[in-house]
């Protein structure tokens, strides 16, 4: 056995060789410096292969400042070099980065639109709300769903506005991506000591025509947020005939806070 | 966190209850007596329908697992590979006695089946944040084969959808149900060592790197290899054959991956189970002398060291404290600083192997609808820690991890290495 296991080790150690041809130390992380982006811009403005051009993002993604967003924001509508440039992007702090994206999202469509609105979201851009909240009605489903998730990052009424309006009279394609939302918007309304509102909006998830996980997600909340007071709701999914909502039923009260529960 | 006897109450009623009131809320009202489980046979009730996604060399390990556990039923295996699905096919066909694997290639359709309970995600690692989460998304337990994350922000995320949907996750790291790792394990937890001092973990390998590119190569056909969908969250690049190999593509990260992560999340992840799975450490020196030193908030070091170990097998790990230490690794042999320890046990009635405990674990939970072993929080500590870890070596210095906000405070490089894009449509 000892012997197959150091066999194993060292087949796993020569692949790792292998692929580390592949591979770029990361060296080039430490000692950031504005000359590390300027090599990496120089890079970018160059007419070197994509292959140098998707580290020289990678690398500006440690090294990158609000000087090498435009040379990154050219990228975004390249179908090989887009999600490298995007790695930079969503990391450069600062609105140039925002304002790069907002712009991008004007103009690419397709896989390339979702995948910037992907990193409008994870950056949670309070600037994007008007844009995004256009694009919930957006003919192609699967970027209305990107813009209904990424809505649910944004930390702000509007965003939740937005989606709470939607997911009563929105596109019923899009809906299941807008109760993803909502109940990302509930659980930061939770978070913030605002009870009413986060009960609120699981409750209106509760009772939309969403798939039954979304549902499921919200019931949860709904006991959790309501605290003492959700306990008929956990009680009423514990006689549920339907296993799903007896299951969730169970893992909510395994988190249910204070001893009534018991 | 130590368990207050009010929780114990109740969980051991929720356990007894799901187990019960599970069977009953899905029971037809007129059924033979060999669906009711007996002739040996186990009640519809009782079986857990699963589907495979990404099965390859470990994949193909964990299926017989799965395969072993009478009330398994797997029922679809998805691939990238058209060869790959056929070969997991003919397993589980000539397991079952019947043809009614189906197979896929887009593991969206496999998730959009009803019928389908749990998934074994056995992927690369490039996808195993992404699948998981899709996966329970779609309603969907799953056991997500490690490392389960890319990076720091893929670990949080992956902590709250799993609590968010309610939905049972097992990170495949079996060790935690290993009979001698978790006696290690119990022995520092609960002082039986003496007040712990310091955990070892074995990396095997401490070299930060970053995914790139290889040669394009002529792109085969979807049907035969899913390029696009091989590649997935991952950045772009050109089809290669040499990175078809998932078990190293963007190994363990994309900004920064490498060894740490790779043996680290088995290794890192008992010794957080030793520390009683407390959040991660909150100090990472730069690795010095082959080995890299942490720091806990209450001052035990979590030391990352490549040699020095005793000849116990892959994957080994040493805890220390005051009175006394234990080393154990894969052998499933365990030394320790004092035959007391044991408390009149042999490491050989202890035992080791086999790996289907975590497999058992992982359906019984399912059923219960308990926490596994393997959790997502334990997984989320374990591998932020070696995240952290990776980013010191990355940047070869000491960096300083709140775990209040989850960030690396001030230090903007370090933060920057917390997440990494994922490439169109995909996202977490």
């Amino acid at each position: 056995m000892k012997n197959k296991r150091q066999l194993f080790g060292n087949l796993v150690f020569a692949v790792v060789v292998m692929i580390a041809a592949a591979a770029v130390r990361a060296d080039d992380a430490r000692d950031s410096s504005p000359q590390k982006e300027q090599e990496q811009l120089a890079v970018l403005r160059s007419d070197a292969p994509p292959a140098d051009k998707a580290i020289a993002c990678k690398l500006l993604a440690i090294h990158g400042s609000k000087e090498a967003v435009p040379e990154l924001a050219k990228l975004l509508p390249n179908e090989q070099l887009s999600s490298w440039a995007r790695i930079a992007l969503e990391a450069i702090p600062g609105p140039e980065a925002d304002e790069a994206l907002r712009t991008a999202a004007e103009s690419v469509d397709g896989r390339l639109l979702i995948g910037v609105i992907n990193s409008i979201g994870v950056r949670g851009d309070a600037g994007a709300v008007e844009l995004l909240t256009a694009r919930l009605n957006d003919s192609d489903e699967q970027v209305a769903s990107a813009a209904a998730v990424a809505l649910g990052h944004i930390d702000n009424e509007a965003a939740a506005g937005a989606l709470r309006e939607s997911l009563a009279s929105g596109p019923e394609k899009v809906r299941s991506a807008v109760a993803e939302g909502c109940v990302l918007c509930a659980e930061r309304y939770l978070a913030a000591g605002d009870t009413d509102t986060a009960v609120a909006i699981y409750d209106e998830i509760r009772n939309a025509d969403v798939p039954q996980q979304r549902i499921l997600e919200a019931l949860r909340g709904a006991i959790l947020a309501r605290k003492d007071a959700g306990i008929p709701l956990l009680l009423e999914q514990l006689r549920s005939t339907e296993l799903p909502r007896f299951q969730i039923a169970l893992s909510t009260a395994r988190e249910f806070p204070g001893g009534k529960v018991d | 966190m130590p368990i207050q006897g009010t929780q114990i109450h109740r969980r051991e009623f929720l356990k007894s209850t799901a187990a019960v009131a599970g069977a009953a809320v899905v029971a037809p009202t007129i059924i033979p007596s060999s669906a009711l489980g007996r002739d040996g046979a186990v009640a519809p009730s009782e079986r857990v329908v699963v589907g495979g996604i990404g099965i390859g060399r470990r994949g193909t390990y964990d299926l017989g697992c799965f395969l072993q556990q009478n009330d398994v039923q797997f029922a679809a295996v998805c691939d990238i590979k058209q060869a790959q699905r056929l070969a997991i096919k003919k397993i589980v066909d000539e397991h079952h006695g019947n043809e009614n694997c189906d197979m896929y290639r887009d593991f969206r359709e496999l998730l959009d089946r009803q019928d389908i309970d749990a998934v074994l995600i056995a992927t690369g690692p490039n996808w195993h944040a992404t699948a998981a989460m899709n996966a329970a998304k779609a309603g969907k337990d799953m056991y997500c084969e490690k490392p389960c994350t890319k990076n720091i922000e893929q670990s949080l995320i992956l902590k709250d959808t799993m609590r968010r949907t309610g939905r049972v996750f097992q990170a495949g790291t079996q060790r935690r149900n290993l009979p001698h790792f978790a006696f290690a394990c119990e022995l520092a937890r609960t002082g039986k060592l003496g007040k712990l001092k310091r955990v070892y973990a074995h990396p095997a390998g401490m070299q930060a790197m970053m995914s790139g590119w290889l040669p394009a190569e002529p792109e085969p056909d979807k049907e035969v290899v899913d390029w696009d969908m091989y590649l997935g969250p991952a950045a772009w690049r050109p089809f290669n054959e040499k990175l078809l190999d998932g078990f190293n593509f963007e190994k363990g990260g994309g900004l920064v991956g490498g060894g740490v992560l790779e043996w680290g999340s088995h290794c890192v992840d008992l010794c957080q189970w030793a520390v009683g799975d407390c959040p991660p450490p909150v100090e990472y020196d730069a690795p010095k002398d082959g080995q890299l030193v942490a720091r806990y908030d209450n001052g035990v070091e979590l030391v990352f060291r490549e040699t020095g170990w005793i000849p116990l097998g892959s994957c080994p790990v040493r805890f220390e404290g005051e009175d006394g230490w234990v080393e154990a690794g894969d052998s499933g042999k365990m030394v320790l600083s004092s035959p007391a320890l044991l408390a009149g046990r042999t490491v050989e009635e202890i035992g080791g192997y086999p790996a289907t405990f975590h497999v058992r674990d992982f359906l019984d939970c399912v059923k219960t609808r308990a926490q596994p072993k393997g959790n997502a929080d334990a997984a989320c500590n374990a591998h932020i820690a070696c995240h952290a870890a990776n980013i010191a070596l990355a940047l070869n210095r000491q960096v300083k991890y709140d775990n209040d906000t989850h960030t690396f405070p001030g230090d903007e490089q370090a933060n920057r290495l917390r997440s990494e894009a994922l490439r169109e449509p995909w996202r977490l």
